[in-house]
């Protein structure tokens, strides 16, 4: 599928004019309202009560993938923090997010500077990279800060991954060539 | 509008008694230090704002936490010794104790950090951001954010609104699940075309032109609010690394 020639052909890491800057703080609070409601959802589910937000997982990776891609660096960092300074109200991880975030979002922006992201595998890497490096933090926060025995974290984070990690795939790659083809981030 | 004591400190002040008890609730295993803190948040809140309701819509999400680490925790703790058994089901006696340091410690976490935040108001914090050298086209977005929060609630409420008026159903888990793609993809797009127009007006009116911007209000921390830091800093290093509480 070709894309529009402002998405494939800008392959650069930074992206600092006022649009991008803007950008990052709207998405970043259609990030925080996404994750608010997922995170509800997840409440309701089995795999929520175990401590697993398997639907919030996906719905992060997706926004950290998506708003990367679209405004680079720094906006995908400053969208990042907005959702983790936001969720100090709604979850007791957050300070695992300002920095998981961080990660993650920089794992799809390295990925994005490499490649076109015209094709599902270049997604598929830069989507392994966010959910890797950004639920390797969350890893850690579930020992230091919920106190969780490492064998318990780990298993919960590998089965987060492996469910975030195609969920999240599938949606950014749909989103971002529904997003070039509709001309509104030129 | 009634002027608490508060706002009359230094964010910068406020940032590092934050930071203060934020590190102290990680570092440290002792469940009496954990109520220490989240007793010191309520003490302070109480002196300086005379109010502590604002902690009321946490109970919901530390109890529901709460109930997940005590689960995790009971299922699968092998600290200690088998206290009950009922087939493979084994509950260790380290395991109440863990989950209630944990419970403790996300609870003294989360309290630092709305303390912080509902202490500080944003104009304050983009002061304090541009007072570490940030520059103001960064440091200016953290007004933005609680600027837009509310009216893109809104937007979200009334895309909701929107769809159930279509017919789609709201209710249960799965119709929740399947609304979810109906609601948020269209504030996304919503979203960015918003971000086209604001751009736009805001360099129309000058935003970045220069290199620098001049503010109505300035941050000056005074002597007494430079022992505070001071003494925070060495009570903190003490308490941590010398006494180990």
């Amino acid at each position: 599928m070709s894309q529009p020639k402002e998405l494939t052909q800008n392959n650069s890491f930074f992206r600092t004019d006022t649009k991008a800057l803007v950008g990052s703080v709207i998405l970043g609070i259609v990030f925080v309202i996404a994750c608010q409601a997922t995170g509800f959802i997840d409440n309701l589910l089995p795999t929520g009560k175990a401590g697993m937000y398997l639907i919030n997982g996906t719905c992060w990776a997706f926004f950290t993938g998506i708003i990367a891609l679209l405004y680079r660096q720094p906006a995908g960092l400053i969208a990042g923090e907005v959702e983790a300074i936001i969720s100090i109200w709604y979850s007791p991880l957050w300070l695992a997010f300002v920095f998981a975030n961080a990660v993650g979002s920089l794992g799809v922006s390295l990925v994005a500077k490499r490649y076109s992201m015209e094709k599902w595998s270049h997604h598929i890497l830069a989507q392994f990279f966010c959910n890797v490096l950004g639920n390797a933090v969350v890893f850690v926060g579930l020992i230091m800060i919920f106190n969780l025995p490492v064998k318990v974290a780990l298993v919960e984070t590998l089965i987060v991954i492996a469910v975030c990690w195609p969920c999240s795939t599938v949606l950014t790659k749909l989103a971002y060539d529904g997003l070039s083809k509709s001309g509104l981030v030129k | 509008m009634k002027r608490k004591r508060s706002d009359g400190l230094d964010p910068r002040l406020k940032l590092i008694w934050c930071l203060v008890l934020l590190f102290t609730a990680l570092l440290s295993s002792s469940l009496r230090t954990q109520i220490i803190i989240i007793a010191l948040v309520f003490f302070t809140d109480l002196f300086l704002t005379g109010s502590v309701k604002k902690y009321r819509i946490l109970l919901l999400i530390f109890l529901i936490v709460a109930s997940q680490l005590f689960l995790m925790q009971l299922l699968f703790n092998r600290e200690g010794v088998v206290i009950w058994q009922w087939g493979i089901i084994e509950i260790y006696s380290g395991a109440m104790s863990a989950a209630l340091l944990g419970v403790l410690r996300t609870v003294a976490i989360s309290l630092s950090a709305i303390q912080m935040m509902t202490w500080t108001p944003s104009e304050d914090a983009v002061l304090m951001l541009i007072g570490y050298r940030v520059p103001y086209r960064y440091a200016m977005l953290i007004t933005m954010a609680e600027r837009f929060l509310p009216l893109l609630k809104e937007e979200y409420a009334s895309i909701s609104d929107s769809q159930a008026v279509r017919g789609v159903a709201a209710t249960g888990l799965i119709n929740r699940i399947k609304m979810l793609p109906l609601t948020v993809m269209p504030l996304i797009y919503r979203a960015i075309r918003r971000t086209s127009e604001i751009a736009l007006s805001m360099e129309l009116r000058g935003f970045g032109k220069s290199e620098t911007r001049t503010f109505s209000k300035e941050l000056c921390l005074t002597t007494t609010e430079i022992i505070c830091c001071f003494l925070l800093l060495i009570a903190f290093i003490v308490l941590n690394f010398y006494f180990h509480i």
